[in-house]
Protein backbone atom coordinates (compact mmCIF):
# COMPACT_ATOMS: atom_id res chain seq x y z
CA UNK A 1 0.00 0.00 0.00
CA UNK A 2 1.16 3.73 -0.60
CA UNK A 3 1.55 6.82 2.24
CA UNK A 4 -0.57 9.86 2.39
CA UNK A 5 -0.54 12.55 4.46
CA UNK A 6 -4.22 14.23 4.96
CA UNK A 7 -2.36 17.64 6.48
CA UNK A 8 -1.27 19.80 3.88
CA UNK A 9 -4.49 19.41 1.44
CA UNK A 10 -6.48 21.35 4.29
CA UNK A 11 -3.85 23.79 4.96
CA UNK A 12 -3.60 24.53 1.88
CA UNK A 13 -7.26 24.74 1.62
CA UNK A 14 -8.11 26.65 4.42
CA UNK A 15 -5.24 29.43 4.03
CA UNK A 16 -5.62 29.88 0.20
CA UNK A 17 -9.06 31.23 1.56
CA UNK A 18 -7.65 33.70 3.76
CA UNK A 19 -5.24 36.79 3.27
CA UNK A 20 -2.10 34.63 4.66
CA UNK A 21 1.15 36.63 5.18
CA UNK A 22 4.60 34.55 6.24
CA UNK A 23 7.10 36.54 8.35
CA UNK A 24 10.36 35.29 7.38
CA UNK A 25 13.55 36.25 9.14
CA UNK A 26 16.97 36.02 7.91
CA UNK A 27 18.85 35.12 11.00
CA UNK A 28 18.07 35.21 14.44
CA UNK A 29 17.34 38.76 16.54
CA UNK A 30 16.02 40.20 13.28
CA UNK A 31 13.04 41.50 15.26
CA UNK A 32 10.99 39.04 13.18
CA UNK A 33 8.39 37.87 16.14
CA UNK A 34 7.81 41.50 16.66
CA UNK A 35 6.74 42.72 13.28
CA UNK A 36 4.69 39.40 12.74
CA UNK A 37 3.09 40.88 16.13
CA UNK A 38 3.26 44.72 15.77
CA UNK A 39 1.78 43.56 12.13
CA UNK A 40 -0.86 41.26 13.34
CA UNK A 41 -1.94 44.20 15.84
CA UNK A 42 -2.12 46.62 13.14
CA UNK A 43 -4.09 44.37 10.98
CA UNK A 44 -6.85 43.62 13.69
CA UNK A 45 -7.05 47.22 14.10
CA UNK A 46 -8.19 48.34 10.79
CA UNK A 47 -10.80 45.62 10.68
CA UNK A 48 -9.27 42.22 9.71
CA UNK A 49 -10.31 39.59 11.61
CA UNK A 50 -6.52 38.27 11.92
CA UNK A 51 -4.86 35.02 13.95
CA UNK A 52 -1.27 35.11 14.52
CA UNK A 53 -0.05 31.77 14.62
CA UNK A 54 3.91 30.93 16.08
CA UNK A 55 5.37 28.09 13.72
CA UNK A 56 9.14 29.15 15.75
CA UNK A 57 8.12 25.27 16.87
CA UNK A 58 11.30 24.96 18.92
CA UNK A 59 11.60 28.13 20.14
CA UNK A 60 8.03 29.77 20.55
CA UNK A 61 7.87 33.18 21.71
CA UNK A 62 5.06 35.04 20.72
CA UNK A 63 3.07 34.71 23.43
CA UNK A 64 5.58 37.01 25.63
CA UNK A 65 4.56 39.85 23.07
CA UNK A 66 0.93 38.55 23.84
CA UNK A 67 1.25 38.97 27.25
CA UNK A 68 0.59 35.00 27.87
CA UNK A 69 1.34 32.58 30.02
CA UNK A 70 1.57 29.34 28.28
CA UNK A 71 1.76 27.19 31.41
CA UNK A 72 -1.66 28.60 32.30
CA UNK A 73 -3.60 28.71 29.53
CA UNK A 74 -4.91 25.47 26.58
CA UNK A 75 -7.08 26.50 23.35
CA UNK A 76 -9.83 24.90 23.56
CA UNK A 77 -11.80 22.89 20.44
CA UNK A 78 -14.41 23.93 18.66
CA UNK A 79 -14.15 21.97 14.87
CA UNK A 80 -10.57 21.46 15.68
CA UNK A 81 -8.31 24.25 17.79
CA UNK A 82 -9.99 27.11 19.08
CA UNK A 83 -7.57 29.74 18.90
CA UNK A 84 -6.79 31.81 22.18
CA UNK A 85 -8.49 34.86 22.01
CA UNK A 86 -5.94 37.92 22.94
CA UNK A 87 -7.88 41.64 22.37
CA UNK A 88 -9.61 41.47 19.39
CA UNK A 89 -6.63 38.98 17.78
CA UNK A 90 -6.45 34.96 18.04
CA UNK A 91 -3.13 33.26 18.55
CA UNK A 92 -1.94 29.85 17.81
CA UNK A 93 1.26 28.34 18.89
CA UNK A 94 2.72 25.44 20.10
CA UNK A 95 4.15 26.96 23.61
CA UNK A 96 1.00 26.28 25.69
CA UNK A 97 0.61 22.27 24.35
CA UNK A 98 4.32 22.32 25.99
CA UNK A 99 3.51 24.13 28.81
CA UNK A 100 7.15 26.32 28.18
CA UNK A 101 9.11 23.62 28.49
CA UNK A 102 12.11 22.61 26.15
CA UNK A 103 11.32 21.22 22.81
CA UNK A 104 14.26 19.26 21.30
CA UNK A 105 12.50 18.32 17.85
CA UNK A 106 14.44 17.30 14.81
CA UNK A 107 13.54 18.11 11.21
CA UNK A 108 11.22 15.42 10.51
CA UNK A 109 10.03 16.12 14.17
CA UNK A 110 9.48 20.09 13.75
CA UNK A 111 7.96 19.48 10.13
CA UNK A 112 5.05 17.23 11.42
CA UNK A 113 4.39 19.46 14.57
CA UNK A 114 4.11 22.28 12.02
CA UNK A 115 1.72 20.11 9.94
CA UNK A 116 -0.43 19.04 12.96
CA UNK A 117 -0.95 22.65 14.14
CA UNK A 118 -1.96 24.33 10.93
CA UNK A 119 -3.97 21.13 10.17
CA UNK A 120 -6.14 21.12 13.27
CA UNK A 121 -6.66 24.81 13.20
CA UNK A 122 -10.54 25.91 13.33
CA UNK A 123 -10.39 28.96 11.14
CA UNK A 124 -13.85 29.79 10.99
CA UNK A 125 -14.32 33.35 12.00
CA UNK A 126 -10.67 35.13 10.41
CA UNK A 127 -10.08 36.46 7.35
CA UNK A 128 -6.41 36.94 7.86
CA UNK A 129 -3.93 34.90 9.21
CA UNK A 130 -0.33 36.17 9.75
CA UNK A 131 2.34 33.17 10.72
CA UNK A 132 5.50 34.26 12.25
CA UNK A 133 8.52 31.09 11.29
CA UNK A 134 12.17 30.10 12.59
CA UNK A 135 14.57 32.10 11.51
CA UNK A 136 16.57 31.33 8.16
CA UNK A 137 15.42 28.56 5.62
CA UNK A 138 15.24 25.68 7.35
CA UNK A 139 12.57 22.77 7.20
CA UNK A 140 10.04 24.41 8.90
CA UNK A 141 10.42 27.44 6.36
CA UNK A 142 11.00 24.87 3.73
CA UNK A 143 7.83 22.88 4.15
CA UNK A 144 5.74 26.05 5.15
CA UNK A 145 6.13 27.71 1.58
CA UNK A 146 5.86 24.28 -0.08
CA UNK A 147 2.47 23.83 0.98
CA UNK A 148 1.03 27.14 1.29
CA UNK A 149 -0.20 28.25 -2.48
CA UNK A 150 0.31 31.79 -2.22
CA UNK A 151 1.62 33.18 0.79
CA UNK A 152 2.41 37.37 0.97
CA UNK A 153 5.75 37.01 2.33
CA UNK A 154 7.14 39.57 4.69
CA UNK A 155 11.14 39.42 5.16
CA UNK A 156 13.26 40.78 7.84
CA UNK A 157 16.38 42.21 7.96
CA UNK A 158 18.37 44.10 10.26
CA UNK A 159 20.88 46.07 8.84
CA UNK A 160 23.97 44.56 10.11
CA UNK A 161 26.53 43.44 7.94
CA UNK A 162 25.73 39.51 8.84
CA UNK A 163 22.10 40.42 8.22
CA UNK A 164 22.22 42.04 4.91
CA UNK A 165 24.49 39.04 3.91
CA UNK A 166 22.00 36.38 4.62
CA UNK A 167 19.06 38.82 3.19
CA UNK A 168 20.71 38.18 -0.11
CA UNK A 169 21.12 34.65 -0.20
CA UNK A 170 17.40 34.36 0.99
CA UNK A 171 15.96 36.99 -1.91
CA UNK A 172 18.15 34.59 -4.46
CA UNK A 173 16.23 31.36 -2.83
CA UNK A 174 12.77 32.48 -3.03
CA UNK A 175 13.64 34.08 -6.81
CA UNK A 176 14.10 30.90 -7.84
CA UNK A 177 11.51 29.49 -6.33
CA UNK A 178 9.34 32.03 -7.74
CA UNK A 179 7.99 33.80 -4.86
CA UNK A 180 8.65 37.28 -4.69
CA UNK A 181 8.35 39.10 -1.01
CA UNK A 182 5.80 41.77 -0.80
CA UNK A 183 8.51 43.64 1.29
CA UNK A 184 11.68 43.58 2.60
CA UNK A 185 11.52 45.32 6.03
CA UNK A 186 14.71 46.72 7.80
CA UNK A 187 14.31 46.73 11.47
CA UNK A 188 15.83 48.36 14.20
CA UNK A 189 17.68 50.75 11.81
CA UNK A 190 19.84 53.57 13.46
CA UNK A 191 20.68 55.48 10.54
CA UNK A 192 18.02 55.96 8.05
CA UNK A 193 19.84 57.56 5.71
CA UNK A 194 21.39 54.64 3.58
CA UNK A 195 20.52 54.54 0.25
CA UNK A 196 19.79 50.88 0.41
CA UNK A 197 16.95 50.79 2.31
CA UNK A 198 14.77 53.22 0.23
CA UNK A 199 13.78 49.82 -1.61
CA UNK A 200 12.55 48.34 1.70
CA UNK A 201 9.87 49.47 4.42
CA UNK A 202 11.67 50.82 7.41
CA UNK A 203 11.13 50.16 11.36
CA UNK A 204 13.75 52.59 13.49
CA UNK A 205 15.34 51.23 16.59
CA UNK A 206 12.83 51.90 19.29
CA UNK A 207 13.55 51.72 22.91
CA UNK A 208 10.16 51.73 24.12
CA UNK A 209 9.26 48.57 22.39
CA UNK A 210 10.81 46.25 24.99
CA UNK A 211 8.54 47.57 28.01
CA UNK A 212 5.63 47.60 25.99
CA UNK A 213 5.66 43.73 25.11
CA UNK A 214 2.55 42.49 26.91
CA UNK A 215 0.52 45.00 26.12
CA UNK A 216 -1.09 45.92 22.97
CA UNK A 217 -2.35 49.29 24.01
CA UNK A 218 1.63 50.33 24.69
CA UNK A 219 2.60 48.51 21.62
CA UNK A 220 0.11 50.53 19.63
CA UNK A 221 1.80 53.80 21.12
CA UNK A 222 5.82 52.65 19.62
CA UNK A 223 7.47 54.05 16.98
CA UNK A 224 7.97 50.75 15.61
CA UNK A 225 4.39 49.91 15.09
CA UNK A 226 3.67 53.63 13.42
CA UNK A 227 6.31 52.98 11.08
CA UNK A 228 4.57 49.88 9.77
CA UNK A 229 1.76 52.00 9.05
CA UNK A 230 3.14 51.23 4.85
CA UNK A 231 3.45 48.01 5.14
CA UNK A 232 0.17 47.28 6.69
CA UNK A 233 -1.57 49.71 3.82
CA UNK A 234 0.79 47.67 1.45
CA UNK A 235 -0.66 44.38 2.16
CA UNK A 236 -4.16 45.44 2.48
CA UNK A 237 -4.37 47.45 -1.20
CA UNK A 238 -3.07 44.62 -2.75
CA UNK A 239 -5.78 42.43 -1.13
CA UNK A 240 -8.34 44.67 -2.81
CA UNK B 1 -14.08 18.22 18.72
CA UNK B 2 -10.52 18.72 16.92
CA UNK B 3 -11.32 15.40 15.44
CA UNK B 4 -13.71 17.11 12.63
CA UNK B 5 -10.53 18.89 11.54
CA UNK B 6 -8.38 15.83 11.32
CA UNK B 7 -11.69 13.69 9.31
CA UNK B 8 -11.70 16.74 7.77
CA UNK B 9 -8.31 16.59 6.26
CA UNK B 10 -8.49 12.99 5.88
CA UNK B 11 -11.55 13.12 3.27
CA UNK B 12 -10.22 16.38 1.34
CA UNK B 13 -6.96 13.78 1.01
CA UNK B 14 -9.40 10.80 -0.03
CA UNK B 15 -11.34 13.60 -2.73
CA UNK B 16 -7.51 13.91 -3.76
CA UNK B 17 -6.83 10.53 -4.15
CA UNK B 18 -9.33 9.38 -6.56
CA UNK B 19 -9.12 12.54 -8.43
CA UNK B 20 -5.35 11.43 -9.23
CA UNK B 21 -6.39 7.36 -9.37
CA UNK B 22 -9.75 6.69 -9.96
CA UNK B 23 -9.60 3.39 -9.48
CA UNK B 24 -8.57 3.64 -5.75
CA UNK B 25 -10.05 0.48 -3.69
CA UNK B 26 -9.11 0.78 -0.59
CA UNK B 27 -8.03 3.67 2.35
CA UNK B 28 -6.10 2.60 6.11
CA UNK B 29 -6.64 5.18 7.87
CA UNK B 30 -3.84 4.93 10.78
CA UNK B 31 -4.03 6.54 14.00
CA UNK B 32 -1.63 6.81 16.16
CA UNK B 33 -1.92 5.85 19.57
CA UNK B 34 0.12 9.34 20.60
CA UNK B 35 -2.88 11.60 19.02
CA UNK B 36 -5.54 9.52 21.02
CA UNK B 37 -8.16 10.28 18.45
CA UNK B 38 -11.84 9.67 19.31
CA UNK B 39 -11.97 6.41 17.01
CA UNK B 40 -16.20 6.99 17.61
CA UNK B 41 -15.94 10.58 15.98
CA UNK B 42 -13.85 10.08 13.32
CA UNK B 43 -15.72 7.16 11.98
CA UNK B 44 -19.35 8.47 12.22
CA UNK B 45 -17.73 11.47 10.15
CA UNK B 46 -16.16 8.77 7.26
CA UNK B 47 -19.30 6.69 7.62
CA UNK B 48 -20.66 9.58 6.31
CA UNK B 49 -18.83 11.55 3.56
CA UNK B 50 -16.94 8.20 2.26
CA UNK B 51 -20.16 7.15 0.61
CA UNK B 52 -20.10 10.93 -1.17
CA UNK B 53 -16.88 11.24 -1.96
CA UNK B 54 -15.93 7.55 -2.69
CA UNK B 55 -18.61 5.32 -3.14
CA UNK B 56 -17.18 1.78 -3.64
CA UNK B 57 -14.22 2.29 -1.63
CA UNK B 58 -13.42 0.31 1.69
CA UNK B 59 -11.73 2.16 4.56
CA UNK B 60 -10.55 0.77 7.91
CA UNK B 61 -9.23 2.42 11.33
CA UNK B 62 -6.24 0.94 12.33
CA UNK B 63 -4.82 1.65 15.76
CA UNK B 64 -0.36 2.18 15.73
CA UNK B 65 1.10 1.35 19.44
CA UNK B 66 3.45 4.41 20.07
CA UNK B 67 7.22 3.61 19.88
CA UNK B 68 10.00 6.18 20.96
CA UNK B 69 13.80 6.02 19.64
CA UNK B 70 16.71 7.84 21.71
CA UNK B 71 19.24 9.15 19.34
CA UNK B 72 21.71 9.43 21.74
CA UNK B 73 22.17 5.57 23.47
CA UNK B 74 19.70 3.59 20.67
CA UNK B 75 17.03 2.77 23.67
CA UNK B 76 13.50 1.94 22.59
CA UNK B 77 10.80 2.37 24.94
CA UNK B 78 6.91 2.21 24.47
CA UNK B 79 4.18 4.39 26.40
CA UNK B 80 3.66 1.79 28.64
CA UNK B 81 7.10 3.30 30.57
CA UNK B 82 5.89 6.26 30.43
CA UNK B 83 3.78 8.24 33.15
CA UNK B 84 2.16 10.92 32.21
CA UNK B 85 -0.67 13.39 33.71
CA UNK B 86 -4.38 14.03 31.98
CA UNK B 87 -3.00 17.47 31.06
CA UNK B 88 0.00 16.06 29.12
CA UNK B 89 -2.11 13.77 27.77
CA UNK B 90 -4.41 16.24 26.24
CA UNK B 91 -1.79 18.54 25.12
CA UNK B 92 -0.38 15.74 23.06
CA UNK B 93 -3.26 14.68 21.99
CA UNK B 94 -3.66 17.91 20.27
CA UNK B 95 0.07 18.00 18.63
CA UNK B 96 2.23 14.78 19.16
CA UNK B 97 5.18 16.58 19.35
CA UNK B 98 4.80 17.89 22.44
CA UNK B 99 5.41 14.57 24.03
CA UNK B 100 9.01 16.28 24.00
CA UNK B 101 8.66 18.28 26.69
CA UNK B 102 7.33 15.49 29.00
CA UNK B 103 9.47 12.65 28.10
CA UNK B 104 12.80 11.72 28.47
CA UNK B 105 14.75 8.46 27.72
CA UNK B 106 14.05 6.26 30.20
CA UNK B 107 17.63 4.53 29.82
CA UNK B 108 20.03 7.60 29.40
CA UNK B 109 17.93 10.85 30.52
CA UNK B 110 17.97 12.54 27.15
CA UNK B 111 15.09 14.64 25.53
CA UNK B 112 16.73 13.65 21.81
CA UNK B 113 14.75 11.19 20.85
CA UNK B 114 11.98 10.22 17.64
CA UNK B 115 8.60 9.08 17.63
CA UNK B 116 9.05 5.97 15.52
CA UNK B 117 5.76 5.03 14.70
CA UNK B 118 2.11 6.01 16.65
CA UNK B 119 2.32 9.70 16.34
CA UNK B 120 -1.41 10.78 14.27
CA UNK B 121 -2.99 10.13 11.67
CA UNK B 122 -1.76 9.00 7.78
CA UNK B 123 -3.49 7.24 4.98
CA UNK B 124 -2.10 3.87 3.14
CA UNK B 125 -4.00 3.06 0.18
CA UNK B 126 -4.40 0.66 -2.75
CA UNK B 127 -5.12 1.00 -5.85
CA UNK B 128 -6.78 -1.54 -8.54
CA UNK B 129 -4.39 -2.91 -11.15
Amino acid sequence: MMLSDPRPTRISRELSKRLTIVILGVKGGVGKTTIALLLGIGLARRGRRTLLIDLDITDPNLHVGLGIDPRNIMPGEKKGIDPIRVDGLGFVSIAPYAKGLPLALRGVEAVNALRELLSAIDYEGYDTVVIDTPPGAGDIVLDLLNVLENPRLVVVSSTSKFSLDSLHRLLWLLKEMGKEPDAIVYNMVRDVSNNFLREGILVRYDDELESAFGNLELLEKTNAYKDLENLIERILEKDH
Amino acid sequence: MHEWAIAEAVILEVENLITRYPSLRRIKVVAGELQNIDESVLRQYLDMMMKEVAPGVDYEIIREKAEFKCNICGYRWSLDEVDLSEDEREAIHFVPEAVHAYVKCPSCGSRDFIVVKGRGIRLLYEVRE
